[in-house]
């Protein structure tokens, strides 16, 4: 009987074995972070901006969102 | 950038923060820089400059699995000790250089307490490189020294492949928290049996070097350079610890090696 050879094809086995469950495994970990995230950050047609995404001319200081008194 | 301990600005006293809670950060800090592969004087360099940058003063001993670390303010009023456990993880460039770059810039002033303990949790959260990635680099990486060791076309072949199954394997039992020296075992062993495929199968001329260098990606390398650099910097304990894990990773290596190339009927010497 041929050990080294039995040896090497039974390594070389569950080596292909280990190598295959860990592709899967990275497959579906990967679909799954995918559809998560596109769950989360799922591009909307239409969306209501904030005000200074809609008019801001650069230089404007950054100020929190909201109306100042007397504005409403 | 302050180039001596003398150039560091030393943030105002009203808005410097307790004793307590820098020791606490500190402890932390530096058990992560010292997990992602940080030297001794690395890690007492930059633990230095942040307590300088906070008015303090600390006193560390590194010890092979533990830090020592005690934060006194600049009057001697409030003291405090900590220690902090050496985590067994993956050694990490990308953390260390980050996590030094957090001491500079707090020595620079430009980054507060606060803020520095938020940039921390993000550096520490920073995501390992994908194994795939690490597997393939790994992989051409060994072929390459096998070509190196004069080793033929299907040599490099054959250690690319023996590489990245013992690697995959490698990665599986870590993800399995299966002891280190365990893993090195059945790592070395696979590799080397797989390697043995230039001989068995007649594929190349230099079926020797394929097995020899099918397990260099298994050699602690960081272990024994930090162990020297250590060493140098009269960090004996330190040192030695880390000598004596790289010398018993070494061994594992050995034993499976010696295992795969008994089966595989190779002539050893």
């Amino acid at each position: 009987m041929n050990i080294p050879l039995i040896t090497w094809c039974c390594i070389a086995a569950v080596s292909v074995l280990i190598i295959c469950v860990r592709l899967y495994h990275g497959f579906t970990a990967h679909h799954h972070r995918h559809e998560s995230r596109s769950r989360l950050h799922r591009n909307r047609i239409i969306e209501v901006g904030s005000e200074s995404e809609e008019l801001f001319i650069p230089g404007d200081p950054q100020i929190k969102e909201g109306y100042a008194e007397g504005d409403e | 950038m302050p180039k001596e301990m003398n150039d560091i600005r030393v943030s105002a006293p009203e808005s410097r923060p307790k004793a307590k809670e820098v020791c606490a950060f500190l402890a932390e800090y530096s058990g992560w820089l010292f997990s992602s592969g940080a030297t001794c004087i690395r890690l007492e360099k930059n633990v230095k400059r942040i307590a300088a940058s906070l008015g303090m003063t600390v006193e560390m001993s590194v010890l092979p699995r533990h830090l020592h670390i005690t934060v006194m303010d600049r009057c001697g009023r409030q003291c405090f000790t900590s220690v902090a456990p050496i985590l067994e993880r993956p050694v990490s460039f990308a953390i260390n250089t980050r996590l030094s770059t957090l001491s500079w810039d707090m020595a620079d002033g430009e980054v507060d307490f606060r803020e520095a303990q938020k940039r921390f949790c993000r550096i520490i959260d920073t995501p390992l490189s994908s194994g795939w990635a690490v597997l393939m680099l790994v992989a051409i990486a060994n072929a390459s020294f096998c070509r190196l060791f004069g080793g033929d076309m299907m040599a490099m072949a054959v250690v690319f492949i023996a590489t990245a199954a013992g690697f995959a394997l490698k990665q599986t039992l870590t993800e399995k928290h299966v002891d280190s020296r365990l893993v090195v075992i059945a790592c070395s062993f696979v590799s080397a049996v797989l390697a043995a495929a230039d001989g068995l199968f007649s594929l190349g001329r230099t079926p020797e070097i394929a097995i020899g260098t099918s397990v260099l990606y298994l050699v602690p390398g960081i272990p024994y350079i930090n162990s020297f650099c250590d060493m140098l910097d009269r960090h004996y304990i330190c040192a030695f610890g880390r000598a004596m894990n790289a010398v018993v990773i070494t061994c594992c290596l050995s034993i499976g090696l010696c295992a795969g190339m008994l089966l595989m009927n190779v002539g050893m010497f």
